[in-house]
């Protein structure tokens, strides 16, 4: 048992300073109309619209629900081929507890959809992991979370949290300080299932198997990731990933602190291109709110995501070419991504982590040099980019390394869930700056890069060509100019008054006052928001009650389901593939186990 | 891949001849090295750096803190610990105790946003490492600067706008640019200040 | 104190010249506890000279040849790599050869959070490390949780491992790393960490 004192929630003994109204989304009547139309297009008994959302959302009966996947999926003309999310919301109140919630995203249509099923404690539902692979860790992780089981899942058993672990953490009746000891004795061991197709082959093989663990404290697994490999001499026959050895507990902690506190553990989720966490946090809570930051700050935050977009590839290739023995490229990155960080320090006071966005803005307006530095970062990049390119694009034993290396196919790339670069690389053109638009990326001009055969050399080239297109942005970005005007809404209920106001005025200090004691409380309701970050589709779906304490954080991990076609991915071939493979994929631990 | 990318050589020779570029190029230009040779060199970090934390005081010497709580509400760390005393004299409140824990600080900076009487400062020190944990719960006594304390040295404190109610000891005064470069007015401050008890 | 401005026509990263440590006003940091009644040996008799000197060349050794094993999970691992690549350069101290292997490492830098998951897995690290072994906890979540007072986060390695230097940040600077580092360095050479 652990002896950790309790210190959980701030402690406020008051009433709880409410925000009755109701969310009505800005999307509702469009949402409601698409979703009768889905209605009538399947034609389904088991459905139940829920009007109001931004999204259109259904209420699915808890016994059809692998029906409606399925007919969702099959679909001729909706094909929601791409599963975005699967995660529950606890309700400890009603009588059935649980929202089970599924998010689904048409890439033929661009549009999404959302289905919740309402469990009560004890009841179960079926694995959907037959409709769509990906699910398969997303229940996992709901029945980590919440003890909801999952009829017929192949492997269910506890992911983020370890073996020792007693209760389900993110139900509201779990107290968010009480820890757990895992002793050596506790420890599972991990058989990984033999691939189909190498069954048979066991007694034909000349060797005799053996199980390879790497990790979790391997250099190539970068810290926190453990692979457990049955090898046939050098082939690797079956791989199971094991993760949840940097699980924070963003969601429980979000939970237990306000609405402007959240953000800086949202810098540590993705902690190689923290802004776009920040972009994607804020960007949906100034939904709920009905606030929009002021252009300058628009600006600012493209520009900063940008250049944190590209510091995330630099630092993917940079790592991921030092796995595969290529030091010299690691330093030429990373030091224009100092000079990036340089740039986000100046504006933020923090290096890696700014937390420089607050909801409704920016923290503090951007140094007056800000955008004659930008410039001098964009005209000194491509040199370094040209440079590593150079040096290993061509090199028959860089290629002979990457290429037909941890190959996914587009049918498993999109079934298991991918976003972003690894999406793009199997040639699907999924970019939510294109798809769904945001801060005004609309009004560049730059296109998304996709490569062909989804193996690990596409990776490369993806990524490669992501950080000339994201220059190609910030170049039109910083010719632009950054609008004059304020980089904080003016609304008191949202943003901290100027400091001279505070000092000087007595309704200014009330505000302030109020702002910090009772924080900022969106109205009642919920809403999903998405932004691309380095590495796919960072979404962050939010449940208010109404008081300053979000009731439900959920941030769409884009590295989680992208690390569970791993195993699948290097099924049949060597260990130096993995390792090459592993690093092209950029899984962030912080983001995957959040 | 090409007849030459299929030979090895070419590109394995090419890519030695441009590390060797690098490297007679720099061998000529050690000034313009990018590494920073610390401590003989130090990087400036900008004037918003988030670094220790230090409570500025009046004119009188008297700190400007009034207890408010405000700065441990908004802290997400909660590492702060604050005990609100009464001045006999005055009648104004004033902390008795008021500790920051180092460990526990994210350096978020959201005690500085929060604070109503432009009382608690962030510093550009970043050399905080410590032998004793111990050390770590910086109390009044290393964290209270004298009212004459250098700019220099100040980092994150709040710009929301201009500080006028306590003149600009420590702020950057109505529409004065922020600066980005070197600080010509670095008068180090008094180690006694920031030796940790 | 007069400030000389270097010129970094490349870099938008300003820069200072400074002073050496122990040389300008870093010198009451860095001075340690203890040390003004530090025991310098000069009123040593010849039979324990040879093997007080022999103590000083073997400490000095260990100070300059820290092979560090990055025991790195989050954030601080990748202000880790800044600090190891070429903008700051750690190899000027001797402490660049980064060894991911215990068995050939002397220094563990926890660097990023350690939940309870890998606990153990730091444990057993640390055990595999041959003595004369040294630890600094990087940052805000391995030297106390942080801000993460959760239900899967240890609060502070000292409940696993000793710890020799603390470092304070989220993440901190690579020079704020590198000032620990080097602060231990001093202490190794002095003799005040004894160990093996």
């Amino acid at each position: 048992m652990s002896t950790l004192t309790k210190l959980s929630a701030i402690p406020y003994t008051g009433p709880a300073p409410t925000n009755r109204n109701v969310y009505t989304p800005t999307e509702a009547p469009a949402a409601d109309a698409r979703g009768e139309a889905i209605l009538a297009a399947l034609n389904l008994s088991a459905l139940t619209q829920e009007r109001g959302q931004d999204l259109p959302t259904f209420i699915v009966d808890r016994a059809e629900i692998i029906n409606v996947l399925r007919a969702l999926h099959d679909h001729a003309s909706l094909q929601f081929t791409l599963p975005l999310e699967l995660f529950a919301v606890d309700y400890p109140n009603r009588e059935q507890r649980f929202d089970v919630v599924y998010q689904l995203y048409s890439l033929a249509n661009n549009e999404r959809v959302r289905l919740k099923v309402r469990l009560a404690d004890g009841e179960t539902l079926a694995t959907s992991s037959g409709v769509y692979q990906a699910y398969d860790w997303f229940e996992r992780e709901i029945f980590d979370m919440f003890g909801i089981r999952f009829d017929g899942h192949p492997n269910l058993r506890r992911i983020l949290t370890h073996e020792n672990f007693q209760g389900h953490a993110l139900r509201k009746d779990y107290d968010p300080a009480q820890r757990w000891l895992l002793t050596d004795a506790g420890i599972a061991t991990i058989h990984p299932k033999i691939a189909p197709q190498f069954v048979q082959e066991e007694e034909d093989s000349d060797f005799e198997r053996v199980t390879l663990n790497l990790g979790p404290s391997h250099p190539a697994t970068h810290g926190t990731l453990r692979i457990v490999t049955t090898l046939d001499g050098e082939t690797i026959v079956g791989a199971d990933c094991e993760i949840g050895y940097l699980h924070r507990c963003f969601e429980k902690m979000s939970e237990t602190h306000t609405y402007q506190q959240v953000i800086p553990y949202t810098d540590r989720l993705n902690y190689c291109s923290a802004i776009i966490n920040n972009v994607g946090y804020c960007m949906t809570v100034e939904k709920m709110l009905g606030v929009t930051a002021p252009e300058r700050a628009q600006h600012v935050r493209l520009i900063l995501s940008e250049f944190y977009r590209i510091s995330d590839h630099i630092i993917c290739i940079g790592t991921n070419l030092v796995d595969m023995g290529a030091l010299t490229n690691f330093w030429w990155l990373f030091q224009p991504r100092e000079e990036i960080i340089a740039l986000a320090e100046s504006c933020s006071g923090a290096r890696l982590l700014p937390s420089y966005l607050r909801i409704g803005g920016l923290a503090v307006d951007v140094p007056s040099d800000f955008l004659a530095n930008a410039q001098r970062i964009v005209n000194m990049l491509p040199r370094y980019i040209d440079d590593v390119e150079a040096l290993v694009m061509k090199n028959r034993i860089f290629r002979d390394r990457v290429e037909g290396v941890g190959v996914i196919s587009r049918e498993d790339a999109i079934n298991f869930g991918f976003t972003g670069p690894c999406l793009r690389a199997t040639g699907v053109p999924f970019d939510v700056r294109k798809s769904n638009p945001y801060l005004g990326y609309e009004t560049y001009d730059w296109d998304v890069p996709v490569a062909e055969g989804g193996d690990t050399f596409a990776r490369f080239l993806v990524r490669f060509e992501e950080m000339r297109q994201s220059l190609r942005i910030l170049q039109q970005a910083i010719d632009r100019g950054l609008p004059p005007g304020p980089v904080m809404v003016d609304n008191p209920y949202v943003a901290l008054p100027p400091k001279a106001k505070v000092y000087n005025e007595m309704e200014s200090l009330i505000y302030h006052f109020k702002l910090i004691m009772h924080g900022i409380q969106p109205p009642v309701g919920e809403a999903y928001f998405q932004v691309e970050g380095g590495n796919g589709e960072v979404g962050f779906y939010i449940v208010s009650d109404g008081t300053k304490h979000p009731y439900r954080v959920r941030a769409r991990p884009p590295c989680f389901p992208i690390f569970e076609a791993y195993s699948k991915m290097i099924t049949g071939q060597t260990i130096p593939d993995a390792i090459a493979a592993l690093g092209s994929l950029n899984i962030i631990a912080g983001e995957l186990d959040r | 891949m090409t007849f030459s990318e299929r030979l090895y050589l070419p590109q394995v020779i090419g890519g030695m001849f441009r590390t060797l570029k690098h490297l007679t190029k720099n061998l000529f230009n050690i000034k313009g090295l990018p590494t920073i040779s610390y401590p003989e060199v130090k990087r400036v970090y900008s004037e918003r750096f988030r670094g220790r934390h230090i409570l500025t005081s009046r004119e009188d010497g008297t700190t400007r803190c009034v207890a408010c709580y405000m700065c441990s509400t908004a802290c997400p760390a909660e590492c702060i610990t604050i005990e609100a005393g009464e001045d006999q004299r005055t009648r104004e409140k004033f902390p008795v105790r008021y500790d920051i824990d180092l460990l526990r600080c994210v350096f978020c900076g959201y005690c500085v946003d929060a604070c109503p009487e432009d009382a608690i400062y962030m510093t550009r020190d970043y050399e905080m490492a410590i032998d004793t944990r111990a050390r770590a719960v910086v109390g009044l006594r290393d964290l209270v600067v004298p009212p004459n304390f250098p700019v220099g040295p100040m980092g994150w404190r709040p710009y929301y706008g201009a500080i006028e109610k306590h003149g600009t000891a420590g702020g950057t005064g109505i529409g004065q640019p922020l600066r980005t470069a070197p600080y010509e007015d670095d008068a180090p401050p008094n180690p006694d200040l920031y030796r940790g008890a | 104190m007069p400030v000389q401005k270097i010129d970094t026509p490349n870099s938008i990263i300003p820069r200072k010249a400074g002073v050496a440590p122990g040389e300008g006003p870093e010198k009451g940091l860095i001075t340690l506890p203890g040390e003004a009644a530090r025991d310098t040996g000069d009123d040593l008799g010849g039979a324990t000279y040879l093997t007080t000197k022999l103590d000083q060349v073997v400490n000095w050794a260990r100070g300059n040849s820290l092979w560090p094993l990055p025991f790195g999970t989050a954030c601080c691992a990748i202000e880790f790599m800044s600090m190891v690549s070429s903008h700051y350069d750690i190899s000027r101290f001797g402490a660049e050869v980064v060894r991911f292997s215990p068995r050939q490492a002397d220094l563990m830098i926890v660097a990023g959070t350690i939940v309870d998951k890998i606990a153990p897995v730091l444990k057993t690290i640390y055990d595999q490390m041959p003595e004369p072994k040294y630890v600094i906890a990087m940052g805000a979540c391995a030297t106390s949780g942080g801000f993460y007072r959760a239900y899967h986060v240890v609060q502070g390695i000292d409940e696993i491992v000793p710890v020799d230097m603390w470092v304070p940040g989220c993440p901190p600077t690579p020079d704020g790393l590198m000032y620990a580092i080097l602060k231990l360095k001093e202490k190794i050479e002095r003799g005040e960490i004894r160990r093996g």
